[in-house]
């Protein structure tokens, strides 16, 4: 039996960044992963885009926090950043759900840089298909270089990492206390917490699921991003183009390749947690499919012929996790919500990286950080 | 295994859940033979509740369907070219799902990669029409072929495979009235008949109602020519001047009101071309999609079969 003040399940970057966080308030923590190290999931497998605003014309509240967000994220993070690309967003003309003019109008409202695309740029472009083009600043990350300084943040700080460690179910004590049961090398371990932070992503409701606890209605997808060698006539410019059933092609710094991501093709198949129903195990859909790069890519070739240049080297395969009512209307709300049945654990879910900022100041609200006590208990 | 991507186009209206899902098993099992990769696009243009449930169990099936929902009810040529500005297939073959047979597309899809850009199908007989129809037709094709040459081939259907070139320069045709088969054959290109024997998934009557063939014959003569309007107003001169000489030698009604009749006649056509120019002065999108779902598979087939009790 250990006894700690809190346990971080998930050591993606929100649970690693939550784990620095309590650390660094001077409590006893933990941070749990499944895999063999940080930041091998979710965190990793995604478009690694620092998202400043242009992504959500129909959420000028996610489109303004996420320029907040933006340049804190880039500021701390200045290292880990890759900023030496162009980054251009074509307008649709069919299918689109926004024209040039409206998204102009927009960036405007928000304040988000805008401007013409060179020439050059534009003539790439099929015209009979796309509205306009634009340059904007908008940079990735390194997932690789993100989990090294993590990891020395952490080890400065004296958080505990346990590795290829499973969080079973979490109970709870008469005095509200959690008991979270852990799985490592085969043996079972019990932790005892003031807090138990669920940062599990798509596996949120297996946890709660296992420990009793009611699941939260989630929207499940199993995605695909093509990595790819971009077309030459790009010249390693980043290429987004909205507001539809589209595509992204976006550098990913850890791999020296570009994710080609497609609106209709990078989900693969989709469900939903359903109370009382079992947790469908999305990882169990990880392998052996059969990859949509040449849908993307065909598709892709109509707005922008040069895509037909691009190899495909790899894909990458995550469950991507969203609350099912921000599909329609590009709002990317964060959960942190705690459990009914569990009053120490508490459960964490965003959707950007850089909202990790907001969850902070959620969860330092909920605890009432002020007072030196880590204690959820009334 | 060829490695090009097929893209089926398939204009949904009355057809039956049963018909529907009868002809996405067939194709998919035919295309898996053929090619490393395709889709299926379904376009609704106004199909029942219960067919919109059926399709949406197709979606959980089979991968690499598409389902393209129009706003309300456009008519067939119209659904056909909104899937055209979707498609993204290397080849492009529309059919109709409950008169078109699937096993047909390697043949269409094998003339298409050799000379043809277009391969287009041909009914081999008519001998389950009523009289009436297939003299209507025989006189349509009689007319647009043998008098306004405008190279609609006698007896063609939808049925068609297209190469990307095709459907680039079809679909960068803005008109609001997108006849595929008049579009085919301004466009040029190499092309190919193919003669076949339309199924009938249904069972219910295959022709179109009286008022949608009249209506649908006029479109295509008017959208393609303005053969009839100069023939009428020939007529009314010719008619005019000989109702000038007859009153001249005789004096007399009745030229009178043949030359009214005359000129309604003119009229008519006028106003049909007047109305067909204003109709292309609004320059408005020629159909709304509301919405496009795609395939959802949790479980593929192979899998679903093993899995027992």
């Amino acid at each position: 039996m250990i006894q700690l003040d809190a346990v971080v399940v998930g050591g993606g970057f929100y649970g690693a960044r939550l784990a620095l966080m309590l650390g660094e308030l001077g409590h006893r923590v933990m941070l749990v992963e499944r895999e063999a190290e940080l930041m091998a999931r979710a965190s990793l497998r995604n478009q690694a885009r620092v998202h400043n605003g242009y992504h959500y014309p129909r959420s000028i509240l996610t489109s303004l926090r996420s320029r907040l967000n933006y340049a804190r994220f880039i500021d701390e993070y200045a290292d880990c950043v890759d900023r030496s690309f162009p980054h251009y967003y074509a307008v649709g003309k069919r299918m689109s759900k926004i024209t040039a003019a409206q998204f102009t109008e927009f960036c405007r409202r928000i304040g988000a840089p805008l401007s013409p695309a060179p020439a050059a740029v534009k003539r790439l472009f099929d015209a009979a298909r796309i509205d306009s083009v634009f340059e904007v600043q908008e940079c990735a990350f390194d997932a690789d270089l993100l989990r090294e300084r993590l990891v020395r943040e952490l080890v400065a700080v004296g958080v505990t990492v346990a590795l290829a460690a499973e969080a079973v179910r979490v109970e709870t004590f008469a005095d509200g206390r959690a008991e979270l049961t852990l799985l490592q090398n085969g043996s079972e371990d019990r932790i005892e917490a003031e807090l138990v932070l669920n940062c599990t992503y798509s596996r949120l409701n297996r946890l709660l699921s296992n420990s009793g606890a009611a699941p939260i209605p989630m929207k499940h997808e199993l995605t695909e991003m093509a990595l790819v060698e971009p077309p030459l006539e790009l010249n390693g410019a980043a290429v987004t183009v909205m507001d539809g059933p589209f595509f992204s092609l976006m550098p990913y710094p850890s791999r020296g390749l570009f994710t080609l991501s497609h609106v209709r093709y990078t989900p693969h198949c989709s469900w939903h947690d359903a109370a009382g129903a079992a947790i469908f195990d999305g990882d169990a859909l990880l392998t052996n499919r059969a990859s949509r790069f040449v849908h993307m890519t065909s598709d892709a070739a109509r707005y922008l012929p040069a895509m037909r240049g691009a190899r495909h080297i790899d894909s990458i395969w995550e469950v991507k996790t969203v609350m099912p009512r921000s599909e329609q209307d590009d709002s990317r709300p964060i959960l942190l919500r705690r459990s009914a049945e569990h009053p120490a654990l508490v459960t964490v879910l965003g959707a950007k990286i850089d909202s990790v900022y907001d969850v902070e100041d959620a969860l330092r609200k909920l605890l009432g950080v002020d007072t030196p006590a880590l204690s959820l208990r009334a | 295994m060829n490695e090009s991507l097929i893209s089926i186009v398939a204009p949904l209206e009355g057809d039956t859940t049963a018909a529907v899902t009868a002809f996405v098993e067939e194709t998919v099992a035919v295309l898996r033979q053929l090619v490393t990769h395709y889709e299926i696009i379904l376009v609704d243009d106004g199909v029942s509740a219960g067919t919109v449930n059926g399709v949406r169990a197709l979606l959980e099936r089979y991968d690499f369907v598409r389902f393209l929902r129009l706003s309300r009810h456009f008519g067939e040529e119209t659904a056909i070219a909104a899937g055209l500005d979707v498609a993204i297939g290397d080849y492009v073959i529309v059919m109709l799902p409950n008169m078109d047979p699937p096993s047909l597309i390697p043949e269409f899809f094998e003339r298409a990669r050799g000379e043809a850009d277009i391969v287009y199908g041909v009914r081999m007989h008519r001998k389950t029409e009523p009289l009436w129809y297939r003299a209507g037709a025989r006189l349509f094709y009689w007319y647009i072929n043998s008098v306004v040459k405008a190279g609609i081939p006698n007896d063609s259907t939808q049925f068609r495979c297209m190469s990307r070139q095709v459907v680039n320069a079809i679909t960068q045709i803005r008109d609001p009235d997108q006849y595929l088969r008049l579009l085919t054959s301004y466009i040029g290109f190499q092309k190919e008949a193919l003669p076949y024997a339309p199924i009938n998934r249904t069972g219910e009557p295959t022709v179109r109602p009286k008022g949608e063939a009249v209506n649908l014959a006029r479109a295509l003569v008017m959208d393609h020519t303005t053969h009839p309007l100069r023939t009428v107003l020939w007529m009314g001169v010719v008619i005019a001047l000989f109702n000038a000489i007859v009153v001249a030698v005789q004096g007399g009604e009745l030229h009178d009101a043949l030359a009214f009749l005359v000129l309604s006649v003119m009229l008519a056509f006028v106003g049909e071309y007047v109305g067909g120019l204003s109709r292309r002065m609004r320059d408005r999108p020629a159909y709304y999609v509301r919405e496009e779902h795609t395939s959802s598979v949790l479980l593929r087939e192979e899998r679903r079969n093993v899995v027992t009790g």
